[in-house]
């Protein structure tokens, strides 16, 4: 709930504020966005499986950001940006819908 | 793609103490109180970064489409618009001499169309078809009957339009009768003079454009009008004016024998 009440609250501050993003952060903030997302997903489904800790969602939260983001980055340089940006894409897909499977599991039972 | 990759020590987080622990259903209800924890703290402080993130990231989107491109994508972008630019410059150039030809083609023909004009103009004012206005002047010739005299004023008159022609007139009226070419100078029975098929009487008054001062001496050198007709026991009026009509009309008509020589040697337009 209160994780709930965060995402909402988060939103409305970002439409409200409207942050400027800087230059350098630009193109990867939606890497980063995506890969918070599987975060949020997984520790979603530890909750639910019981084996929910907040150090190490915490972690992987961060570490998931930090990653994108560096894989992407590296990729630029080499010259390989948008084909690295598009495998992180699918990877993080990936993990959000077996992830998000296995929360349909615990709460549908199907 | 298992939990083992989200947890490496596995351990069950201490939830509050009277969680049931079974399904996860019955988690999900305990996760949907209001119970403080550090847990649930900093889960809903990380949520909270995510939708400020997704927040922002979806203002920018909309906002502007440049900026979070990468470099390749931004250089194909720009050649992409150099290309159009180039293409469109292009047809600029073809458009612009599209409309130049026009320009001139159209100039061609209000030109020729003008100089067609001119030409029907004086062609007219020749052919005694159209009335014509200009400097000249009036001569009134004023005989004595013929049968007093016995004398035809037919070749008087043929004399003075001569003179006039001469002098360089170029529109020539004898009272109502306009007077071209092919006119004829006949004399009457009556002591009157024909010209063309009108009548005319003394006094004849004679309408001739050009320029009045050559006109004018035209008519008085010696042996000239003025003295035939004074010998002949008349008399004659010059008068010089700053604007005369010509407004008698002759009849056009189309020779029967004669026909225009084709210039064989033009190239067909």
């Amino acid at each position: 709930m209160i994780a709930a009440l965060g995402l909402v609250v988060g939103i409305v501050l970002g439409l409200v504020l409207d942050p400027q993003v800087p230059a350098w952060l630009q193109p990867y903030l939606p890497i980063a966005v995506v890969a918070a997302l599987d975060a949020v997903f997984g520790g979603l489904r530890a909750w639910l499986d019981g084996l929910f800790d907040d150090r190490v969602f915490v972690v992987s939260f961060f570490s998931n950001v930090v990653v994108a983001a560096l894989i992407v980055f590296l990729g630029d340089q080499l010259g390989v940006g948008s084909q690295l940006s598009t495998g992180v894409v699918v990877v993080l897909g990936v993990r959000i819908f077996s992830n998000v499977a296995s929360i349909r599991r615990h709460l549908f039972k199907a | 793609m298992s939990t083992a990759s989200q947890h490496p020590d596995a351990v069950p987080a201490p939830p509050a103490p009277d969680q049931p622990p079974v399904t996860g259903r019955a988690r999900l209800r305990s996760a949907m109180t209001l119970r403080l924890s550090r847990a649930r703290l900093l889960a809903g402080a990380l949520c909270l970064v995510l939708g400020l993130a997704v927040a922002v990231q979806v203002r920018q989107r909309t906002s502007s489409d440049l900026s979070d491109l990468r470099q390749s994508e931004l250089v194909g972008l720009l050649s992409d618009a150099t290309d159009r630019s180039d293409r469109l410059d292009r047809e600029i150039s073809d458009l612009q001499r599209q409309r130049d030809e026009l320009r001139t083609s159209g100039d061609a023909a209000a030109a020729a169309r003008s100089l067609a004009q001119q030409r029907l103009d004086t062609l007219g004012i020749l052919a005694g078809t159209t009335a014509a206005t200009g400097p000249g002047v009036v001569v009134k010739i004023t005989v004595p009957a013929a049968e007093t005299t016995g004398l035809r004023h037919a070749a008087l008159l043929l004399d003075a339009v001569q003179e006039l022609r001469d002098a360089g007139a170029e529109a020539i009226q004898i009272g109502t009768a306009r007077v071209v070419a092919d006119t004829a100078f006949t004399d009457d029975d009556d002591g009157g003079v024909t010209v063309g098929d009108v009548h005319a009487h003394s006094p004849f008054v004679i309408t001739a454009i050009g320029s009045a001062q050559t006109l004018a001496s035209a008519m008085d050198f010696p042996d000239g009008v003025v003295s035939n007709v004074q010998r002949a026991g008349g008399a004659t009026t010059v008068a010089q004016r700053a604007s005369v009509d010509v407004t008698a009309l002759q009849r056009a008509s189309s020779p029967a024998y004669a026909q225009p020589v084709t210039p064989s040697d033009e190239p067909s337009q």
